[in-house]
């Protein structure tokens, strides 16, 4: 991946370094969370200053040495002090806007009045469709209007937008708009959108093997699972300026800058290049400011458009979530055979998802849970299809995991299902049928490449004494009367890669000043993950400068155009290497500059000369292509960038004469006064993808993340009230860059799977507005609710070749674990006589109940 | 206006003349505050005196914070004290302790801070030095997006402000921790990182805040304005006023045409002025009363006053009814518990009532206070006559709360509370059920004497069922009796009762949660009965 000469010399002592980061990588593996974080926190500030020290000397300094640095914006998150869209400051003429949005799931709009709103001191403006310019958008089929005209198609969906002098008076006059409906037939279930055949998208369909295959045994079901809001804490926010000469400035809390420039601009009727958007920070996305948060600020950009006055658009976390649209629900029909060893012969399985009122991205959903329906394991016969439902709820949209944890629960409720029925233990069953030397091939045709699945179940079930601990269960729930105890143990393999393949692309920008400070910016968002902090922490090693040194900029089209969302895991992936790249040009430059000064003398250098004209500018010999091996091995030199020092060795002198070493900040400087440049943007694109989505078939991805959890849960016979023992993870993450901020992503992930399967529950009327609309009824995890124990742990894996360094991208694939909790449940109810099941997700109290005593006459 | 009467929580109210006309011709002020001297609210914000116009005064003080002092460090997420973003410390000379305690700022008005010293995210650091939590925070990558994180630090820094912490044994912190943090919400870390930052705070005197905002100085300042009127506002907009005499505060109810909302706390009345479902045009305070504040424990009752805080009687029924303090330990969060009042919560009147089944089986009496022909009239209302319909009581509407007194257990009574709620903490419940049973013992045999059982969730209001408890009265147990009879009762009482389906959970799910209940019941008297060497 690197570009700079000084790959020969990097060649020529891999080896030691590669042992030393083996020793390196080995020390901190396997350590436990709370071991990891209290020894951070005896090792004090000394942590990062230290290792900066031991830097010095040179050796490790050009590798990606895994460090635990706090998160960039961590000690002004701390202090109150980093800023987010709605702690701008107001300016003197700033309009406050408010939405009025349907309450109809669907109907048709007969009339607006805003004709109150005229006599409220301080209200400004209205807008409807009739000012939208071009009033449609949708991340991948152009079918949502971005404000609803002569139809609305969920309860919800944004009919107009008022602006006034304060948010009070704005609040005022949305009440006082007066919006006439027609109600129209609606569709609020799967069920009822299959019955009448509305559909988004054709029905897709993977397979591979012999369909009339079939095992001796048999599971069938149907999965019944919910949606869930992303609770992100930050409610979707824009604050929008008009610029001089038709310019907006948008500052939005969107995942996806690239596409909400495009919808603001489109929706304005502007040219895309008269649309800035910025983005700093968000308060939490989770995929839920992928897509939805364009719309949201063209909302606010139409309306400082047509007022030309700063205009703020906050939403109330109650409007947020009415308005917004969830991860999709779906309902899943499965037939799966087996060998009377729990061996998968085939599985068949229909997937139908509520799309909501429009597409958004529920097509590209659905086709990652088909891609994860194998998750860990080897399926021969596998005939997957999916089709995508309209109805008329919120347009659901990206959540983290994006379709993986629909197709990942499926198998992992089988796997439950199969033990259940053959009375064997249900991790034996998963270790059965996981992923393997030979049985490696998933039903999308690609190869499990790196694949740790064997030892991260062997070591796992080893670490969290799984054998013992099954045993005390058995006897637990045998003695006890009053709870029940359930441990599962489960896996995901997931997928690394937009399932798109022109969204694997990125772009830096990085700017070094002649200080020697250095300014990146990249196409990803900063949303909590630590994006910046591992992009920082590759360039500064690649600089040799400390971390301090690098500065992260916001997100912004000015600066990186045509970027990828924040999104699919891929943040640190595509955008860090991309920086990358371009760090590789300027180095190479950089390291040219310095071979030629140090055969010059110090005299004739251009901080020396330059000013005056005394001596010839120094010329760099033609660009060396990055790609070409020959012409790197041509070099004479060796170029190290270390602890703010480049320092050169000549292979002709190398016993001769000392190395020549000049502070990374002059030689910037000299070359800036050569000429030279010390900036540099670069593209980036992950080769070989290759899916087909007419066949189904070809490299979906370009890696991929595996973990496992065990999870342990009690539950109360007389409530349902699930309690999480136990949670033991091990994570496969290649050579991390940052381990400390991978642990977070690792825990928080987790957890917020664990929120889905459990308490979390969307409860609509019948009009699908959505009841459960903000923490007092929506309930995600609580500090209570975090596992009791809580053990993450991560292996040790250099192999991973296809990613830059070897990482492995983190975001999503922990929280397909919080599936472990789910069928730990599972697995408690099943000790009972009767083998109580349960097939729908989220297993709150009441399912469980009814799931426990079915004796109690429930009606359905 | 009819006796019956709405009871949210402050109450709104119908009245038949404007004050702000009273202020106007001046009468007003000679008429209601003869005995006291007003004052203008002022309080202490990061240890800087401020003195808020009326207008102010009526603002949340998060949403006062963020957009009029500049200090956006304060997040509001919710607005609805669901979330702990948006908590601040405040002290308060008027509880017998002077700590800082947090709060949700988000459904506090700046006009109850009068008196009180309020620190905020940005009083924290020492100015560019991170204070000890923030240290340990951002040492064990307790902060992510970071939009909860000012919550959390100031969480915390009230975790070391209560020397809860101190000489606790390893082990025993993370529960600490954990119950001190239920009122905050993370949606990136999964907490762990957060508790291991919490487990990790260095305790350095220099950050502490007793120190760094309340000096004598200040205290003194504090203490002499407590106890005094404030009066706020003017025709054009809406009217404070807080007096520190119980008989001012019912003239006031009196006279009031317009709607008037009684603060106990604002952690009700917040939510709803923050969804635009209540927008009053007077606040009556009752925290400057000095009389409300008080509580009393006597050989067999509890006095608690309209302005004690819930987690203030969490700490006087320590060590006097375990079961009372365990239902309060899961009910609110610490935030909400600092402020709210158990007043508040019967005053409310909800059908689930959190803390009213567990009130009605202890036998409450609520007093109230109204103005007769100028002179006071107070009366005592048993509370399980107090409802008397959906959200609707026998305080008339120009009465106050002023307190109310419950049993303490006697000897040999055993009582049990149950809640459910889709999440254990800090949610409200599905359903929740209290029973006592005063038990006589004789031999080795057990009588129930006054048995008592109150369920909330069941129905327009929690109540007692009286035909149960007939049923029990005498009644003679043993291991095997308690099982018929709670099973027997199960079932008559299902089909008495008729629950409704929300999104709390279905009617047969609360049917089911009743039999399991009583079934709970059963098992855990069972092993009392065990214990005392019953068969």
């Amino acid at each position: 991946m690197t570009t700079s000469p000084n790959t020969k010399s990097a060649d020529g002592d891999c080896s030691e370094l590669a042992e030393s980061r083996r020793k390196e990588a080995k020390r901190r593996s396997l350590r436990p969370v709370n071991e990891h974080f209290s020894s951070t926190i005896n090792a004090e500030s000394a942590n990062s200053k230290q290792s900066l020290v031991k830097n010095s000397k040179g050796q490790n300094s050009r590798q990606t040495k895994a460090t635990s640095q706090p998160h960039d914006s961590a000690s002004t998150h701390v202090s109150g002090l980093s800023e987010y869209v709605d702690d701008r400051p107001e300016m003197q003429n700033e309009l406050h806007c408010a939405v009025i949005y349907s309450t109809e799931a669907h109907a048709r709009i007969l009339s607006i009045d805003a004709s109150e709103c005229n006599t409220l001191d301080g209200f400004v403006d209205i807008i409807t469709a009739a000012d939208v310019h071009h009033n449609c958008w949708g991340p991948i089929f152009k079918d949502q209007p971005i404000l609803a005209k002569d139809v609305v198609q969920y309860y919800g969906e944004i009919v107009a937008v008022v602006a006034a002098k304060t948010l009070a008076i704005a609040k005022l006059a949305a009440k006082r708009v007066k919006v006439c409906y027609e109600p129209l037939d609606c569709t609020m279930s799967i069920q009822e959108a299959i019955s009448k055949r509305l559909f988004i998208g054709g029905e897709r369909k993977i397979q591979r093997g012999d369909p009339y295959a079939k095992g001796p045994h048999q599971v069938t079901g149907k999965l019944i699972i919910q949606g869930a809001d992303h609770f992100y804490l930050e409610s979707n926010a824009v604050v929008v300026y008009p610029r001089e000469n038709r310019l907006l400035e948008v500052h939005s809390s969107s995942q996806h800058p690239t596409e909400t420039q495009h919808v603001v601009a489109e929706a304005c009727g502007l040219a895309f290049s008269d649309v800035i958007c910025i983005v700093k920070r968000l308060g939490g996305g989770f995929g839920g400011k992928e897509s939805q948060a364009a719309p949201i600020a063209a909302y606010c950009a139409l309306m400082a458009h047509k007022t030309n006055r700063p205009c703020r658009l906050i939403l109330t976390k109650d409007d947020d979530m009415i308005i917004t649209g969830k991860r999709n629900p779906f309902e899943i029909f499965y037939d799966c055979t087996f060998q009377d060893d729990g061996a998968i012969i085939s599985l068949d399985a229909k997937l139908y998802s509520d799309a909501g009122a429009y597409a958004d991205l529920s097509t590209a959903i659905m086709e990652r849970a088909m891609l994860h329906c194998d998750n860990a394991y080897f399926i021969p016969n596998i005939f997957i299809t999916g089709q995508v439902c309209k109805t008329n709820h919120h347009p659901h949209t990206a959540f983290r995991g994006f379709g993986g944890p629909k197709g990942v629960a499926l198998i992992e409720l089988i796997m439950e299902k199969i033990a259940i029925q053959i009375s064997i233990d249900a991790l034996n069953v998963r270790k059965r049928n996981m992923y393997r030397p030979s049985f490696d091939i998933t039903h999308y045709g690609q190869r499990v490449e790196n694949n740790m699945l064997p030892s991260l179940f062997e070591s796992l079930e080893k670490e969290c004494h799984y054998k013992a601990r099954r045993k005390e269960i058995s006897d637990w729930n045998r003695s006890h009367q009053s709870t029940i105890k359930g441990l599962s143990l489960t896996a995901v393999k997931f997928g690394i890669s937009f399932t798109t393949r022109f969204l694997n692309q990125g772009n830096a920008l990085v700017n070094i000043h002649r200080d020697g400070s250095v300014q990146v910016s990249t196409g990803a968002v900063e949303m909590g993950q630590g994006v910046n902090q591992r992009i920082a922490t590759l360039v500064s090693s690649e600089l040799g400068v400390p971390v301090d040194l690098v500065r992260m900029l916001s997100t912004s089209t000015e600066r990186n155009a045509n970027t990828s969302p924040t999104a699919a895991s891929s943040g640190t992936d595509i955008n860090g290497a991309a920086a990358l790249k371009a760090i590789g040009l300027i180095k190479e430059r950089l390291a040219k500059l310095a071979a030629i000064l140090s055969k010059t003398p110090k005299e004739q250098w251009p901080s020396q000369t330059a000013g005056l004209g005394t001596a010839p500018e120094i010329e760099l010999a033609s660009p060396i292509n990055p790609e070409s091996k020959e012409l790197k091995n041509k070099l004479d030199y060796e170029c190290l960038f270390s602890d703010g020092q480049v320092i050169v060795r000549h292979h002709s002198s190398i016993n001769t004469q000392p190395a020549f070493s000049i502070k990374f900040s002059d030689l910037v400087n000299e070359a800036y006064l050569s000429r030279i440049s010390v900036c540099e943007y670069s593209h980036f694109k992950i080769e070989n993808l290759g899916f087909n989505k007419i066949t189904g078939q070809g490299q979906a991805f370009l890696y991929f993340t595996q973990g496992v959890a065990a999870s342990e849960v009690e539950i109360c016979r007389y409530t349902g009230d699930v309690k999480v023992r136990r949670v033991d993870i091990l994570m496969d993450l290649g050579r991390p860059i940052n381990e400390a901020l991978d642990i977070g992503q690792v825990t928080g992930a987790f957890v917020q799977g664990m929120g889905w399967v459990t308490t979390e529950n969307l409860v609509y009327n019948k009009k699908g507005l959505l009841l459960t609309h903000s923490p007092s009824t929506y309930k995600i995890p609580n500090i209570q609710d975090t596992p009791r124990e809580f053990n993450v742990h991560l292996i040790d894996n250099d192999g991973n070749q296809a990613n830059f360094k070897g990482t492995k991208a983190v975001g999503e694939p922990p929280l397909l674990l919080g599936i472990s909790v789910w069928t730990a449940i599972q697995n408690a109810l099943s000790s009972s006589p009767k083998h109580l099941q349960l097939e729908k997700i989220p297993a709150t109290n009441e399912v469980i109940l009814r799931a426990m005593h079915p004796d109690l006459g429930w009606t359905i | 206006m009819a006796k019956k009467k709405t009871v949210k929580h402050p109450i709104e109210k119908k009245s038949t003349r404007n004050l702000s006309a009273g202020i106007q011709n001046g009468s007003l002020s000679t008429r209601i505050s003869a005995n006291s001297k007003s004052s203008e609210i002022f309080f202490y914000l990061n240890g800087q005196e401020v003195r808020p116009t009326a207008e102010e005064a009526f603002m949340m003080t998060a949403d006062w914070l963020r957009k009029r002092k500049g200090m956006p460090g304060t997040k509001i997420v919710c607005a609805e004290g669901d979330c702990g973003a948006c908590t601040v410390l405040i002290a308060d000379p008027r509880k017998e302790s002077l700590d800082f305690v947090p709060i949700n700022s988000c459904v506090y008005l700046v006009g109850q801070l009068h008196g009180k010293s309020v620190v905020t995210i940005e009083g924290i650091s020492n100015g560019s030095i991170l204070s000890p939590v923030q240290n340990a925070m951002m040492k064990c990558h307790g902060s992510q997006c970071g939009y909860c994180t000012p919550g959390f630090v100031m969480a915390l820094t009230g975790l070391l402000e209560s020397r809860k912490m101190d000489n606790i044994p390893a082990a025993q912190k993370r529960k600490v921790c954990t119950n001190y943090l239920t009122g905050n919400l993370c949606r990136c870390t999964g907490y762990a990182p957060i508790l291991d930052a919490a487990c990790n705070m260095t305790d350095d005197s220099n950050y502490e805040l007793k120190h760094r905002y309340l000096n004598e100085k200040i205290i003194t300042t504090l203490k002499s304005n407590i106890w005094k009127t404030n009066q706020m506002g003017d025709k054009h907009g809406p009217t404070w006023y807080s007096p520190n005499q119980l008989e001012d505060a019912l003239k006031f109810l009196k006279n009031q045409k317009s709607s008037v909302k009684i603060l106990g706390s604002t952690t009700d009345l917040g939510v709803l002025y923050n969804k635009g479902k209540s927008q009053p045009n007077a606040f009556l305070s009752l925290q400057n009363i000095k009389a409300l504040h008080a509580s009393k424990v006597t050989p067999k009752q509890v006095q608690i006053g309209a302005q004690v805080s819930l987690e203030s009687v969490r700490g006087a029924m320590k060590n006097i009814d375990s079961e009372f303090v365990n239902l309060l330990n899961i009910f609110a969060s610490p935030q909400i518990k600092n402020v709210a009042t158990l007043i508040g919560n019967v005053a409310n009147g909800s059908p689930i009532g959190d803390t009213i089944p567990y009130l009605l089986v202890r036998n409450a009496i609520v007093y109230t206070s109204g103005i007769s022909q100028g002179k006071i009239r107070e009366r005592k209302i048993p509370l399980d006559k107090f409802y008397i319909g959906y959200k609707t009581s026998a305080l008339e509407s120009q009465e106050l709360i002023t307190k109310i007194t419950f049993d303490r257990p006697k000897a040999n009574n055993f009582v049990r509370h149950y809640k459910i709620s889709t999440r254990k903490d800090l949610d409200i419940s599905t359903m929740s059920m209290a029973i006592s049973l005063d038990c006589e013992f004789s031999g080795h045999q057990f009588t129930i004497k006054q048995p008592r059982i109150a369920i909330g969730g069941m129905g327009p209001t929690a109540a007692r069922i009286y035909s149960v408890e007939q049923k029990w009265e005498h009644q003679i147990l043993t291991k095997t009796t308690i099982l018929d009879l709670t099973h027997e009762t199960a079932c008559s009482i299902n089909l008495e009762l008729s629950p409704l389906s929300d999104h709390r959970g279905s009617a047969d799910y609360r049917r089911a949660l009743i039999t399991n209940f009583f079934s709970k019941f059963a098992s855990e008297f069972s092993q009392f009965l065990e214990s005392m060497g019953v068969p």
